[in-house]
């Protein structure tokens, strides 16, 4: 899994590579906000919560989230 | 680089180096939607500091039942507070006050199951972030805590985010610890601790001006007491390690200016638990401010190998060195549809409302039969919020 994760991470590198680069000006789709990775934060600690407390899995967004007693 | 204020669309300008100061806060916003917080946070941007303070209030009202009755529901009120500082730094934090009542679900808690006595919980919870704001570059410290009255944890993360000139790559980096302390209400000399460690490694990369990947991978490495003091016989190890592995993709369609978002979640830890889980949702702007967003979600887990399948055989689980009848361990597969509605008023006001349907089955398993003698379980939440920026 390590390493099938890494392997992404280095295809996404060459991709970087490969691909024609971005330029400013054509990034204003990008910016709008139903482009942002996080469109609404309370929604996602809420939905992050809940499951938590009722699945076995977490993780993968971030770091210093802290436990409860919910899990 | 020096960042501009202003957000003007997107114009050529001749001879412009890939690092030249353009200007165009959007430019710097792509990659800055990218960016994990302390519980991933969206509106820290990644090395552009927001221009704008939001003030936001959420209220979620959750409720779960099962084919025995009606189980746990849970009042949550939240708000959140994001402001930049000096144009170098921002600060965000948020609370939330969850209230919770009635009987856990059968299944999971030997103490209160169908006939169990009711239960009226509170826990209160925050955050706190502060980032400072660097060329091509953006440092986060933050702080996390949740309090019940037999429950606590005290968090703390350290965060990095580094793009590349052309601010099409984003490379993220981050720390965190935790102790929790355990307690019980039916054993009050019951006091344990549990730390944990996490780390996380993480790469967002702007595609085409339309595609926008992000993948991260992440390391959960915990040592204490993980055994629930409310159910019987619960005894799991000491120790668990688990790693997340979740890639997200975003793809723009300019002909009905839509937005699709993907995500994919592996998950394993050394109990014996694979998970995966699949996402995914459509923004559809319909005019005039409204925005419809319909989801769904998959997720499916294996169990942890010291679960056991009811009935509870109280031999085994007396004389097993770890044992659990947890249906949280149990092999199990869940579903979650979800719409959301937004309307976005004058003087950047937002309101919007979203309702969640999920359900657990063990026969929802992918790649197997999951766990037998556990009852589906259904949940519904709803969320109503109100958000302001000025």
């Amino acid at each position: 899994m390590i390493r099938s994760s890494f392997v992404l991470l280095c295809l996404l590198l060459l991709s970087a590579c490969s691909l024609q680069p971005v330029n400013p000006w054509q990034k204003g789709n990008l910016a709008k906000p139903i482009m942002a990775l996080d469109t609404d934060p309370l929604e996602t600690r809420f939905d992050q919560h809940t499951y938590f407390s009722k699945e076995s899995a977490s993780g993968g967004a971030g770091v210093g989230g802290g436990g409860c007693g919910c899990n | 680089m020096q960042l501009s204020k202003k957000r003007t669309p997107g114009k050529r300008q001749n001879g412009v180096a890939p690092n030249a100061n353009t200007s165009l806060a959007s430019s710097l916003m792509a990659a800055a939607l990218a960016l994990p917080g302390v519980i991933a946070s969206p509106v820290a941007k990644a090395e552009a500091v927001p221009e704008k303070t939001t003030i936001g209030f959420k209220y979620l009202q959750y409720k779960e039942k099962q084919q025995t009755g009606d189980r746990m529901k849970v009042d949550s009120p939240s708000m959140l507070f994001l402001t930049p500082i000096k144009d170098k730094y921002s600060i965000e934090g948020s609370v939330v006050l969850d209230s919770m009542s009635g009987a856990s679900p059968s299944s999971y808690n030997t103490l209160s199951g169908a006939s169990g006595k009711g239960i009226r919980d509170y826990r209160k919870a925050g955050d706190l972030k502060v980032t400072t704001f660097l060329d091509r570059a953006a440092i986060g410290v933050g702080i996390a805590a949740s309090k019940e009255h037999d429950y606590e944890s005290n968090a703390f993360s350290l965060d990095g985010r580094f793009s590349t000139a052309n601010n099409n790559t984003t490379y993220a980096a981050g720390v965190g610890y935790s102790n929790d302390e355990i307690g019980s209400s039916n054993n009050i000399t019951l006091h344990e601790k549990r730390n944990t460690t996490d780390a996380l490694i993480g790469i967002t990369q702007v595609l085409t001006p339309n595609d926008l990947i992000q993948s991260n991978l992440t390391v959960s490495i915990g040592k204490g007491y993980f055994s629930d003091p409310y159910k019987d016989f619960d005894k799991r190890p000491n120790s668990r390690t688990a790693w997340a592995w979740l890639t997200r993709y975003n793809h723009y369609f300019a002909g009905v200016n839509g937005a699709l978002h993907t995500s994919y979640r592996y998950f394993k830890n050394d109990w014996g638990i694979a998970a995966h889980t699949i996402e995914t949702g459509w923004y559809q702007p319909a005019g005039t401010g409204w925005t419809l967003r319909p989801s769904v979600r998959y997720y499916t887990q294996r169990a942890a190998n010291f679960y056991r399948d009811p009935p509870l055989d109280f031999v085994g689980a007396a004389t097993a060195t770890n044992f659990s009848a947890d249906s949280r361990l149990s092999a199990f597969g869940a579903v979650t549809l979800g719409l959301k509605v937004a309307k976005e008023f004058a003087h950047d006001w937002t309101v919007d409302v979203k309702y969640d349907w999920y359900q657990q089955r063990s026969s929802w398993r992918l790649g197997g039969d999951g766990s037998p003698g556990i009852e589906n379980f259904t949940a519904t939440w709803w969320q109503v919020g109100i958000s302001k920026k000025f």
